[in-house]
Formats: C-alpha cells, sequence, structure tokens
C-alpha cells in the first residue's frame, strides 16, 4: 500500500478527477472520526463543509454499516447516495434481500439476547437489517470478543460475519455488501471509475475488488489491506477533499448524472 | 482462369484495403505534424483519460493495439509527459497508467481539432462495415495458418 498523499499518488487522483468518477466514502472512521459511541459520532465542521462543497463538482456515496437513517442523521444535504447496513439498505436493487435480512435479523436478536453476556461490556445495536455487536467498552477486549464470535456462530440461519473496529457485525450470508453497492453505484450514476476510501475490514469488500477503474484508499496503513493506497491518518480526509475540490475547480468538470 | 482471378471483385477489394491502408497511414502522419498527436496516439491518451489507473495489458485489449505496438506509444506518450506510469500497489506485475494535466489538455485540444477536420462528413457506418470486414479477414487467414502448421 502506497502513501496517497505524496506526488505520485496525487497525480493518480488528479487523473481520476479528470474523468467521470463516483467518489464513495465510509462514514465511521473515515469521514468522522471513531469515537466511544455511534451516537456522537460528528464529522468535524470542515469535513461536513468540504463534503457538502464536493457534492456540487461529482456525484458523491456514503456506504456505511450503520442504519441508513441513522447515517443520513449526519451528512449534509446533496449527498446522491446514501447506503446502509454494509451495503444492504438503500440500493435500488436490494428490495428482495431486505425483508429476508429483517427476518433474520429478529431471530438472530432474540437467539443473542438469551445468549449474549448481560453487561455493560457489550451492547447490541440493532440495525434492523444487521446487527453489531459492540465491545469497546469492555475490560477484556480479547475476551469479549472471543465469547461474542461464539455466540454468533451458533446462530441460525448462519450470518455473514464481518469483524470491525471493536465491534463484530452480522448479516445475512449471500446479502449485497459494500462492494457490490458500490459497483450497482457506478451504474446508478453513470460513472465508469471511483474513489473510495474506507478504514475497517468491512471495507475489504471494496478494496479486494480486482476493477482497475476503481482507486481504493484506506485510512490508516495496513499490510493485510487489499487498498492501493493510504492516508496516514483520519485527519488526512480535509486535505483529501481540499485536493480533489482544487483539482475540479481547476478543471471546472461539471457534474453529470444519468 | 488468369482472366477470371483478375477480374474477381475480391482481389479489387483488396487493392483497395490496402490503399487505404497507406492513406490511413499518411493520416495518422498529417495528424501529428498538425496536432501534436498522430491518430492512434490520441485514440490510446483518450482511453487513458477514460480509464485512469489502466494496465498496459487491458489497454491493449480495449485499444485493439498488439502489445508491441502499444509499448513504444506508451514510451512515447511518457516521454511527451502526457502520461504517468507508476508501478501498481498490490501488484507489481502490472502497470498503472495515468495520464497528466498536459496530456488531457493536449487530448481536449485535438479531439475539437479532429471534429473541425473530419466536420459532420466522417462515414462512421462505413468505416463499421469496412472494420468488421478487415478483422473477420484477419480471423479467417489466422484459420489457414493454424489448418497449414
Amino acid at each position: 500500500m502506497k502513501r496517497l498523499m505524496t506526488d505520485e499518488g496525487l497525480k493518480v487522483l488528479e487523473a481520476f478527477c479528470l474523468t467521470h468518477t463516483l467518489f464513495a466514502f465510509d462514514y465511521d472512521g473515515t469521514l468522522a472520526p471513531i469515537c466511544d459511541h455511534p451516537d456522537n459520532a460528528e464529522m468535524r465542521e470542515s469535513t461536513r463543509t468540504l463534503l457538502k462543497k464536493l457534492t456540487q463538482y461529482v456525484p458523491v456515496a456514503v456506504i456505511s454499516g450503520r442504519k441508513r437513517s441513522d447515517v443520513e442523521q449526519f451528512l449534509p444535504a446533496g449527498i446522491d447516495f446514501i447506503i446502509g447496513n454494509h451495503g444492504v439498505e438503500g440500493l435500488p436493487s436490494g428490495t428482495d434481500t431486505i425483508d429476508t435480512a429483517k427476518n433474520a435479523c429478529l431471530q438472530w436478536k432474540s437467539a443473542l439476547k438469551k445468549d449474549l453476556i448481560n453487561s455493560d461490556d457489550v451492547w447490541l445495536e440493532d440495525k434492523t437489517y444487521s446487527l453489531s455487536l459492540h465491545y469497546r467498552k469492555a475490560t477484556d477486549k480479547k475476551k469479549a470478543r472471543t465469547q461474542l464470535l461464539e455466540a454468533v456462530s451458533s446462530l441460525t440461519p448462519p450470518p455473514r460475519i464481518v469483524l470491525g473496529k471493536f465491534c463484530i457485525n452480522i448479516m445475512p450470508a449471500g446479502a449485497p455488501h459494500k462492494g457490490v453497492a458500490l459497483l450497482e453505484l457506478m451504474l446508478k450514476s453513470g460513472t465508469r471509475c471511483a474513489v473510495y476510501l474506507g478504514d475497517d475490514d468491512n471495507d475489504e469488500d471494496v478494496f479486494s475488488l480486482s476493477e482497475e477503474n476503481l482507486l481504493t484508499i484506506r485510512i490508516e496503513n495496513s499490510i493485510n489491506s487489499g487498498a492501493l493506497y493510504c492516508l496516514n491518518t483520519q485527519l488526512e480526509i480535509d486535505d483529501f477533499l481540499v485536493k480533489v475540490l482544487e483539482f475540479c475547480e481547476s478543471h471546472g468538470k461539471p457534474k453529470r448524472m444519468t | 482462369m488468369t482472366d477470371s482471378i483478375d477480374s474477381n471483385s475480391s482481389l479489387g477489394f483488396a487493392e483497395q484495403l490496402v490503399c487505404l491502408s497507406v492513406d490511413l497511414h499518411a493520416l495518422n502522419s498529417s495528424s501529428q505534424k498538425l496536432l501534436g498527436l498522430s491518430l492512434v496516439q490520441w485514440s490510446v491518451l483518450r482511453k487513458i483519460l477514460k480509464s485512469p489507473a489502466i494496465s498496459a495489458g487491458t489497454l491493449a485489449e480495449e485499444s485493439k493495439i498488439h502489445p508491441s505496438t502499444l509499448t513504444p506509444t506508451l514510451n512515447r506518450l511518457e516521454s511527451m509527459g502526457l502520461i504517468y506510469v507508476f508501478e501498481r500497489p498490490k501488484d507489481l506485475r502490472r502497470k498503472l497508467i495515468v495520464i497528466s494535466r498536459a496530456g488531457f489538455a493536449l487530448c481536449l485540444e485535438v479531439e475539437k481539432q479532429i471534429v473541425l477536420i473530419f466536420g459532420a462528413h466522417a462515414p462512421s457506418r462505413a468505416l463499421e462495415h469496412i472494420s468488421e470486414f478487415v478483422n473477420d479477414s484477419v480471423t479467417e487467414m489466422n484459420r489457414f495458418q493454424r489448418r497449414s502448421t
């Protein structure tokens, strides 16, 4: 993985700004810094202003693990696509899978309530179409993680398990993931290329796509990631947005959607 | 026998194709002198603009230019400062090719000139038919070659 904010990385980024490109972002840890509780995950005001400005130039998507309505409240107006639940919620083609996901979550929730460690250390977030089990506050995080993994591995129907930062996400196996969501949004927006930024293991569904027309950028370097480039820290997201705006403004490229 | 071969319309068409090839070569050279890019170079540059981060292999496939012809074209575009060729992160076997700011400006300028020069008279449908015919003929010749070896 190479650093993006270098002479080479910026040349690559500029080339993506010269053609019709979809700019897609994960939310937590990418647009907004990671915080103790998901309810407090506000973007910095500077990021919010820059993101809103970006929507005037290019199609913008936010693909989050959160519930769609939950992430929407944090975003400025003008975002073209808001996808929730790791790609399950908000996709035009996702109407069939959404009921299956809802029913599976109801089953899992009732099973987990019986098995789950009943303490303040673990918190179950019900996002209707997927569940997240947070253990950030656990004193022994490793033990909490192992216990949660044991609990989710016995669920019926067997879920797809995606590890996040101090949380375990479970969603229906076979449901669209972030990679599928991005490819569908590219079709929907009439763009041949996309730039995607994410910070988490569940963003690997995008990073691992082998399409050459994707510029994948991870927040913080990781040797195991499939992303091509990285930003050093989440703080660099503003520098990234400033650069993209600079390129878009200098080339006067109008926003185009089909 | 010779007369019937001489009067065969296929042979006449083959000769016309050769003339077309020579004319295209001349058009390519004129374009390079006048616009700063040959039509082949422009076409490759346009594909790189539309598909940033494309690899040489995919570019050869999409532009239908043989890799051995594409490599010198890419080298030339790179030496002119119109494209950048980088190592692709995660896969050092493939290159990552992107257009430069100068390449973008020249590509747009050349396209304006092409529209002006070719005007509304470009017989795109006719060329499509000829291109299809030539491709089919290449396939047929390759088949003959395989049979004879």
